[in-house]
């Protein structure tokens, strides 16, 4: 068996100090395989999020190992590209100039930005739209120009942290199909943290379930359907009714918590 | 019959020009029936023969230059020392603790209190009046700036952080530009508080300058000089106003439909 391409042991988040320190993560282990389609799917605050700002590196964690091809992970790097929640574009670029970004960085010069551009924004079917700002698209062709931008970059690890929540389910589904077919073209290793059960069963390899706070994995299911899939098929039924119980026991436990805490 | 469209555009067209109409014919009236010293308050009439014979002998604009003179290099000045400053405030924390004091220290006392010292200390002639307009703008700018800083989504420093951008390059192409309209919001309040400063200064310590024009008329008990140049102050605010909007306005335009007029 190869090494995988990515390895968390032990790892600990606490956020604040004392009586108010807060722990996010655990004593959380994870390993992915390299080319691996992995979503992370939790209640709200569980430190799902918190578990992908720490591969990122934009978080440190409190303790444990977190390591990259063997590569512990200090601070944040181009090997690691991230898609947020918001829409992270930046405002007062085109959506070409967006794109371009992360070339600008590596000082590679304006044609061979330009054509990469070009290619990148095709392929999310953006080309009309090369030369218009932010704020004149919606927020799925924001989110698409965001994925091109992050592709440009050929980074080897692909961290979504929720990428289409804010969008409406139609565009949700339309942006699944699309991650999933650059997925299958260039094989990057991709941790996608979702808080619906449907988006995580369509796109993944492999769904991790976490526990309500402090993050634990409660259950690591392989999903092997057969792609494209079909969310009304029964395989995929049989498979939303299985996450949904193990996430229902979650949220309950999670609400008695809550009782027991405002009753104190 | 008129639709309550129709009416609607007759009443934006003609309503506003009615009570300045009325004004000026009554002004007039007053004027002449004699109610008055004609010499302390003259009619328009006069005021404005008055106004074209200052533009047409050329007194005027030689006024208007030395007065927007000293507004475009104290605002300069103000620009140049205020913007490294905010953003300075905006990043670091030591520089805000350093400056807190200073800056929020002198930003209350108005910009005209600052007349008596900078003339003892500059005497009578342009520094002052420059002087006045860099006090008069520079805090705000220096805190427009530092709270656009402040205020940069982090989601886009984290996007730049995760494609490998450094700290310098994040300041630059993230920080700098997402803080401009922020600056600008600054800059435009300083372009109005600037005019101010500079007629201010020049009714007490400059011998030119639309300020220096209607105080020297005062003082020669010319009414029609004075109203004649506030009417000037107005119109070249006006203007400087709306200059300043368009330069800015194009230099957003990414912004367009996030800003708010």
């Amino acid at each position: 068996m190869t090494a995988p391409k990515i390895i968390a042991e032990s790892v600990v988040k606490r956020f604040g100090e004392g009586s108010a320190a807060v722990t996010a993560l655990d004593g959380l282990d994870l390993a992915v395989a390299d080319g691996q389609f992995v979503c992370i799917l939790g209640p709200s605050g569980c430190g799902k999020s918190t578990l992908l700002f720490i591969l990122a590196g934009l978080e440190k964690a409190t303790s444990g190992r977190i390591a990259v091809d063997g590569r512990a992970i200090t601070e944040p790097g181009r090997d690691r590209g991230m898609l947020f929640q918001q829409l992270a574009l930046f405002p007062w670029r085109t959506a070409r100039k967006n794109v371009e970004f992360g070339l600008e960085l590596q000082n590679v010069d304006s044609t061979t930005r330009r054509q990469k551009a070009e290619h990148w924004l095709s392929i999310m079917n953006l080309q009309d739209f090369a030369d218009m700002y932010p704020h004149q698209l919606s927020g799925g062709m924001q989110q698409r120009i965001a994925i091109a931008r992050l592709l440009i970059n050929d980074p080897e690890i692909l961290l979504m942290d929720e990428p289409f929540a804010a969008l409406d389910a139609q565009t949700r589904t339309v942006l699944g199909e699309e991650l999933v077919r650059v997925w299958q073209q260039t094989l990057r290793t991709v941790v996608f943290v979702t808080h619906s059960v449907d988006e995580a069963i369509f796109l993944s390899d492999r769904l991790l379930v976490m526990t309500r706070r402090p993050g634990r994995f409660k259950a690591d299911l392989r999903i092997d359907l057969p792609r494209p899939r079909d969310p009304a098929s029964d395989q995929f039924n049989t498979l939303r009714r299985e996450v949904n119980r193990l996430i229902r026991s979650e949220v309950a436990a999670a609400e008695r918590t809550i009782e027991i805490g405002s009753q104190a | 019959m008129a639709s309550a469209e129709d009416r609607k555009r007759l009443i934006y067209r003609v309503a506003p020009i009615v009570v300045p109409i009325l004004f000026i014919a009554f002004w007039e009236t007053a004027a002449r029936l004699g109610t008055h010293n004609n010499i302390l308050l003259p009619p328009p009439s006069r005021v404005f023969e008055t106004l074209f014979e200052l533009i047409r002998n050329g007194t005027l604009f030689d006024h208007i230059g030395a007065s927007l003179f000293r507004v475009a290099a104290g605002y300069a000045l103000s620009v140049i020392v205020g913007v490294p400053i905010g953003l300075a405030m905006g990043y670091w924390l030591l520089a805000e603790g350093l400056l807190t004091t200073t800056v929020n220290g002198l930003r209350p006392i108005p910009a005209s209190a600052w007349i008596p010292l900078s003339i003892i200390l500059m005497g009578i002639g342009e520094q002052p009046a420059i002087f006045l307009v860099f006090i008069g703008t520079v805090w705000s700018i220096i805190l427009n700036t530092s709270h656009g800083v402040k205020n940069v989504p982090k989601h886009l420093v984290w996007a730049a952080q995760t494609m490998g951008a450094s700290n310098a390059t994040i300041f630059t192409k993230v920080i700098f530009p997402a803080s401009l309209p922020s600056t600008f919001t600054g800059m435009r309040v300083g372009v109005g508080i600037a005019f101010t400063c500079v007629i201010v200064a020049e009714l007490i310590a400059v011998r030119s300058g639309l300020g220096y024009l209607i105080t020297e008329a005062r003082m020669l008990v010319r009414s029609d000089v004075v109203i004649a140049g506030m009417i000037t102050i107005g119109v070249v605010g006006f203007v400087l106003d709306a200059v300043v909007r368009l330069i800015m306005n194009r230099a957003l335009r990414w912004q367009k439909g996030l800003m708010t007029e």
